[in-house]
């Protein structure tokens, strides 16, 4: 493959930026993961070969397992809830509403992006807070007669999750709808096949590329994103994002950080090792995707 | 009182109509399709075939008018609780499951016990013959195997009426011929009713035992093959059905069986009224099928009506020559006429005068 310039040089930007901005620093933060806290909070290299995978051994603590498994826990949550309520909307817009409707509702979905991820997350204390709007509301319906205590707690963070990554579940559902081919649906019906019968037998497996493609544009960053908790959980709930975050620039610990940052990339590299193994099966069986 | 559904039509269509908007699809059309008969539905792109058929299968909703099925008022229906199945015009096989899936898509929901399936899958692709494909995909199927695992689809529902829509229309000229027979004998074997779409008249007479001859979302008429051939009611329907042969004359007089028409273009001959009234000095138009047209280099003979024409054009194709002659009003007609013998290469001169001739009983009076 590396004989004819023809065939490798097109690709070579492509490389150079993936070396350039993912794998190199990717590699850096590996070698890092090897090294220790220097006292100062610098980086130190480690004199005995026993010692390499030290801080792989302290991040097998249970405080950090236990942190690892409520963030896959959050992530896993936010993804099945994004994907319960997006597929319905997205259902509505692809194949239910009129077409001279669907640009509006889509760019209604864009519309957050407008705004800073960040103040769009604020905007969720001033409505969650003790004396916020929810919490106004609720007491001038007298459907309450305390403000109810929303922050922090886990509850809010899901619900900032789940808000955030809404359009990047709808958007490749959307996609995958909107290809969908409506006579298959009465194909089924005309065989016999109710509507439940019908979403579960055809919709469902048809769609099966744009939910995978939500899964894992919601899953990724939900799994290590640390601003949400830092906003809503108001420091006092931690996700592993949190931890990374507060190892290098809290504890100045590169070196442990970059380990438990490298761990979680494990375990994304490794789902979506899956999808992709899933996505090429699916595709060599059929040519949909 | 009740209701002999034992004895009821296959399909029975009530003053049904289907409005999009402004646009009628659909115009009161009722229509009985008997058991066991096949049935075809007539007419050029946009007349309503689909719509009509739709409305059978129960994705459409009349606007108005009933549509029964053994008699049961099945207008309000769901398509997946009617004993009707429809063949899709592009064939809509699910993509994501193979032959054998596709084909047992619909058992899952009958009552048959599931140790059934598979003998009845195989089967009902024996009957099309498509054996040996069960583990295929669709993208691995040619144009006419997608048309045959449609049809397993359906048929192995065993369903009381089947709808085709156009089934044939993505297949090339030869595959088609080929399924049109084949189609016409798998009807006959199972006898079941075939509703069958199409816009190509020698496709309809091919298969049919009747056709609806279609436009503009209303039935121009509705009869045995052969009598929509040969004595269209319309002149959309003779047209339609490759006659474009029309006189027209006046009335002079008429018994019970046939009127005598006076025509401005100097002749006078008997059209047969076939149980349609008329009275003195009506304006009438009959038409005369092409291949009931001939040409003659002398007067008639006796008893055949004759008109005075000129030759514009004649045409060897094969089989048969095609004249085009004009009378003295510039009238033009079409004339078709079998090579019986070797074709000796005289073209006749454009210009050269002749007699048109017919026999009388051959004409057809074409309601206004
Ligand atoms: N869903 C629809 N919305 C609006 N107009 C339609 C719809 N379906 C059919 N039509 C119109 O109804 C008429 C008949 O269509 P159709 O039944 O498909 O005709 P055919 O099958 O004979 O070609 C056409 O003018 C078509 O444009
Ligand atoms: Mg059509």
């Amino acid at each position: 493959m590396f004989h004819s310039p023809r065939k490798w040089l097109p690709l070579l930007p492509t490389w150079l930026i993936l070396g350039t901005f993912f794998l190199a620093p990717l590699a850096l933060m590996f070698i890092i993961s090897f090294a220790r806290r220097g006292p100062h909070g610098g980086i130190e290299w480690v004199e005995h070969l026993r010692d390499l995978p030290q801080n792989y051994k302290d991040s097998a603590d249970t405080l950090y397992l236990n942190i690892f498994w409520l963030s896959v826990w959050m992530a896993s949550l936010t993804t099945l809830l994004c994907l319960l309520i997006s597929y319905p909307m997205a259902y509505y817009i692809a194949l239910i509403a009129k077409p001279s409707r669907k640009n509006l509702l889509l760019a209604l979905v864009a519309v957050p992006f407008w705004t800073s991820f960040l103040i769009r997350t604020y905007a969720w204390v001033l409505i969650l807070r003790t004396e916020g709007l929810l919490n106004t509301a609720l007491l001038h319906l007298h459907l309450i007669r305390e403000p109810l205590q929303l922050l922090p707690s886990h509850f809010a963070i899901m619900l900032g999750l789940v808000y955030g990554e809404l359009p990047f579940m709808i958007l490749p559902l959307y996609a995958s709808l909107e290809k969908l081919d409506r006579t298959l649906l009465e194909a089924s019906n005309d065989l016999g096949v109710g509507g439940w019968g019908t979403f579960w037998r055809v919709t469902v497996p048809l769609t099966m590329p744009g939910i995978l493609a939500g899964i894992v544009l919601v899953f990724i960053p939900s799994i290590g994103q640390y601003v949400v908790t830092d906003v809503l959980g108001g420091g006092k709930i931690m996700l592993i994002g949190n931890v990374i975050e507060a190892q290098f620039l809290g504890a100045r610990n590169a070196p442990f950080g970059a380990s438990l940052a490298f761990e979680l990339t494990a375990i994304v590299l490794a789902l979506l090792m899956i999808y992709a193994l899933y996505v090429r099966r699916k595709a060599r069986d059929i040519n949909i995707v | 009182m009740q209701l002999d559904t034992s004895l009821a039509p296959a399909i029975q269509i009530r003053q049904a109509s289907k409005r999009f908007g402004e646009v009628a699809a659909v115009d009161r059309i009722s229509l009985d399709i008997h058991r066991g008969e096949f049935f075809s539905l007539l007419g050029s792109s946009g007349c309503g075939k689909t719509t009509l058929l739709r409305m059978i299968a129960g994705f459409e909703q009349p606007t108005s008018g009933q549509v029964f099925l053994n008699g049961v008022d099945v207008t309000g229906t769901p398509p997946y609780r009617r004993p009707v199945n429809l063949v899709f015009q592009h064939f809509a096989l699910f993509p994501h499951l193979t032959v054998a899936s596709n084909v047992a898509f619909g058992l899952r929901y009958q009552k048959s016990p599931r140790s059934d399936h598979a003998r009845r899958v195989s089967q009902s692709l024996d009957l099309v013959r498509l054996s040996g494909l069960d583990q295929r995909y669709p993208h691995e199927l040619s144009g006419g195997q997608k048309q045959r695992v449609a049809l397993a689809r359906a048929l192995v529902l065993q369903p009381q009426v089947l709808l085709l829509d156009e089934p044939l229309g993505a297949l090339d000229q030869k595959l088609r011929k080929e399924m049109q027979v084949e189609l016409k004998n798998l009807q006959r074997t199972l006898g079941i009713t075939f509703v069958f779409v199409t816009h190509d008249q020698e496709e309809a007479m091919t298969m049919s035992d009747r056709i609806a001859v279609m436009n503009a979302g209303r039935v121009e008429q509705c009869d045995r093959s052969s009598e929509v051939f040969e004595v269209p009611r319309t002149e959309f329907v003779a047209d339609f059905m490759g006659a474009g042969n029309f006189f027209s004359g006046k009335v002079v007089s008429f018994d019970a069986e046939r009127a005598t028409v006076i025509s401005p273009a100097g002749f006078q001959t008997q059209v047969p009224l076939r149980g349609q009234s008329t009275s003195i000095g009506d304006a009438v138009r009959f038409m005369v099928r092409p291949e009931k047209l001939s040409i003659r280099h002398e007067a008639a003979a006796d008893g055949q009506a004759g008109m005075d024409a000129m030759i514009e054009q004649q045409i060897y194709q094969g089989l048969s020559t095609t004249w085009i002659v004009r009378n003295t009003a510039g009238e033009r007609f079409t004339v078709y006429e079998q090579n019986h013998r070797p074709f000796n290469g005289a073209v006749t001169e454009a210009g050269g005068k002749v007699v048109l001739c017919w026999d009388p009983s051959h004409a057809v009076l074409i309601k206004n």
